[in-house]
């Protein structure tokens, strides 16, 4: 263990380096270089909330992935290592099942969302301002049925 | 160890000095090229060190004798690495190219189409400098943009269908176009773009589940087969050279650019990558790149092309447009990061990809309309 100050602290005092001093001192003159800056910045905070939330993510992710796979049952993964590892192998699993067309119908939904709260913990860390919204644009999209209507 | 930074300026710099001695030499023995045509001036444009987009610099050539000679500013373009699969050289571009211009598309005519000059083996070719502003950022979201906004999302449209009113059967065409063969009747632009996205895919290092689900999707829900014709493969608002508004003249159109992902393939396939949400530049109400609203610019596409805008089919190209969209960005990332380019711009890129997985998982949730079956629970036709 070491002594403080911890990475969260390490890597805001790089965050606010590059956004409070060189991204505004480059701007006028090194447009592109203040823009990195700014970039560089985001990456620090990407990593600040990463590290704070991701035992817990990988965990959901684990634990989601796992009801897909009932017949294969493991002990928890007791390293990050070990759990990165399942996950990676049972996301390939049911990738391949994906593309088998091997996915029940009930399985379906379920798995939709999987992948969506699995982005949405993605997002969470790469850009909490992401916009969640269903609907988006000023005008909507209804009111257009398609040829291909399955109902 | 690494070069010193010195030593890659200087020998970047001692390559674009033999670079511009080769362009005087190959012009002088080009029949219809000026005879005394020098290299004044040079400069490589573009998009930084670690480009995979093709090579091109600014060239500025001192054209005739002594006193007389006038310059003439040109933008050389040459085959760089590799780049993504299905995407055009130099000479497949520049034929691309000259069929867009013969169908009187704004886009500067090509000239000299020529091989071994910027690079051994590599093709290139010359077009007429424009200033115009290249930015799109700026043209979304700039005041001196502002009158533009209005008037482009009309002029795209018209220039859209003039590049899709080539076809197949068109005097002036591109004879050499990778995959698709627009000659045969069963030609199916949606078939094709979905196997390109699947050998992405599968080449890929991880697996992209949400592109999976939203690939299922797209099969489930594939349009019907419908016209093929060259389409842009790259129609966003980045792709263009637009000029500023002035005092008594709205800013316009000057040029679009950009053709190394043309193709034959669906109208809706440009339509669509038009409106990708990537491309707003968070301005997200305007879902025609950022500056317009989808009906006008249908009904100008439609009224300019004689062919009738069905909104259910450019959804499904946007559907398509975000995983290509995506797997392009993630396969880019992962060759860099394979030869060890460490960079804070790829960096940051890698993880947006979930930020173009959930737009195509979200405009799938909105396609009960358009044929699925309610928030992802989409089921087999039949």
């Amino acid at each position: 263990m070491q002594d403080a100050p911890t990475h969260q602290q390490l890597l805001a005092a790089v965050a606010l380096l590059l956004e409070d001093e060189l991204e505004p001192a480059l701007a006028a003159a090194h447009p592109r270089l203040a823009e990195r800056a700014r970039l560089a910045a985001r990456i620090c905070r990407i990593v600040m909330r990463e590290s704070a939330g991701e035992e817990a993510q990988d965990a959901g992710e684990l634990t989601r992935l796992s009801v897909l796979f009932p017949d294969d049952p493991a002990p928890y993964p007791a390293t990050r290592d070990a759990r990165r590892n399942r996950i990676t192998m049972l996301t390939e699993r049911m990738v391949l099942r994906l593309k088998n067309g091997e996915v029940r119908e009930g399985e379906r939904s379920y798995l939709a969302r999987h992948v969506k709260e699995t982005l949405l913990t993605r997002l969470a860390v790469n850009d909490p301002s992401f916009d969640l919204a269903a609907e988006i644009e000023a005008t909507t999209t209804s009111g257009t049925k398609g040829e291909s209507d399955p109902r | 160890m690494p070069p010193a930074p010195g030593a890659t300026i200087d020998t970047e710099a001692a390559r674009t000095a033999q670079l511009a001695g080769r362009i005087g030499q190959r012009l002088a023995a080009l029949p219809d090229a000026p005879v005394h045509a020098t290299v004044r001036d040079i400069r490589r444009l573009g998009h930084g060190a670690h480009s995979t987009f093709p090579d091109s610099w600014k060239v500025t050539l001192a054209v005739g004798d002594g006193k007389d000679a006038a310059t003439e500013e040109l933008v050389l373009r040459g085959d760089a690495g590799p780049s993504l699969p299905g995407t055009l050289d130099r000479a497949e571009e520049y034929a691309v190219v000259l069929a867009a211009t013969a169908a009187g598309v704004k886009t500067p005519v090509p000239r000299w189409l020529l091989r071994g000059l910027t690079r051994e083996g590599a093709s290139s070719y010359f077009v007429p400098y424009i200033e115009g502003e290249p930015r799109a950022e700026r043209v979304v979201l700039a005041a001196e943009f502002a009158e533009a906004r209005e008037t482009l999302p009309v002029e795209l449209a018209r220039e859209a269908a003039k590049i899709h009113a080539v076809t197949a059967t068109s005097p002036e065409r591109p004879t050499s176009f990778p995959g698709l063969n627009a000659s045969e009747p069963d030609c199916d632009a949606a078939a094709a773009s979905l196997a390109w996205l699947r050998g992405v895919l599968d080449g890929l290092s991880a697996r992209r589940p949400a592109i999976e689900l939203a690939f299922d999707w797209l099969v489930r829900t594939r349009p019907p087969i419908g016209p093929v014709v060259m389409v842009h493969g790259d129609f966003r608002v980045g792709n263009l050279l637009v000029a500023p508004d002035v005092p008594g003249a709205p800013g316009r159109l000057l040029a679009i650019l950009g053709w190394d992902f043309a193709h034959w393939g669906a109208p809706e396939e440009d339509l669509a990558w038009l409106c990708l949400r990537s491309f707003r530049f968070g301005q997200l109400a305007r879902p025609v790149g950022g500056i317009g609203q989808r009906e006008p610019f249908y009904r100008a596409y439609s009224e300019a092309s004689g062919r009738a805008v069905d909104p259910s089919r450019v959804h499904w190209w946007e559907v398509l447009g975000n995983c290509r969209w995506a797997v392009a960005g993630v396969l880019r990332a992962e060759r860099l990061l394979q030869r060890g380019v460490v960079d804070v711009e790829i960096a940051a890129m890698g993880r947006r990809t979930a930020e173009i997985e959930w737009e195509a998982l979200r405009l799938i949730d909105l396609a009960t309309d358009f044929g699925g079956n309610g928030p992802l629970s989409w089921r087999r036709r039949g």
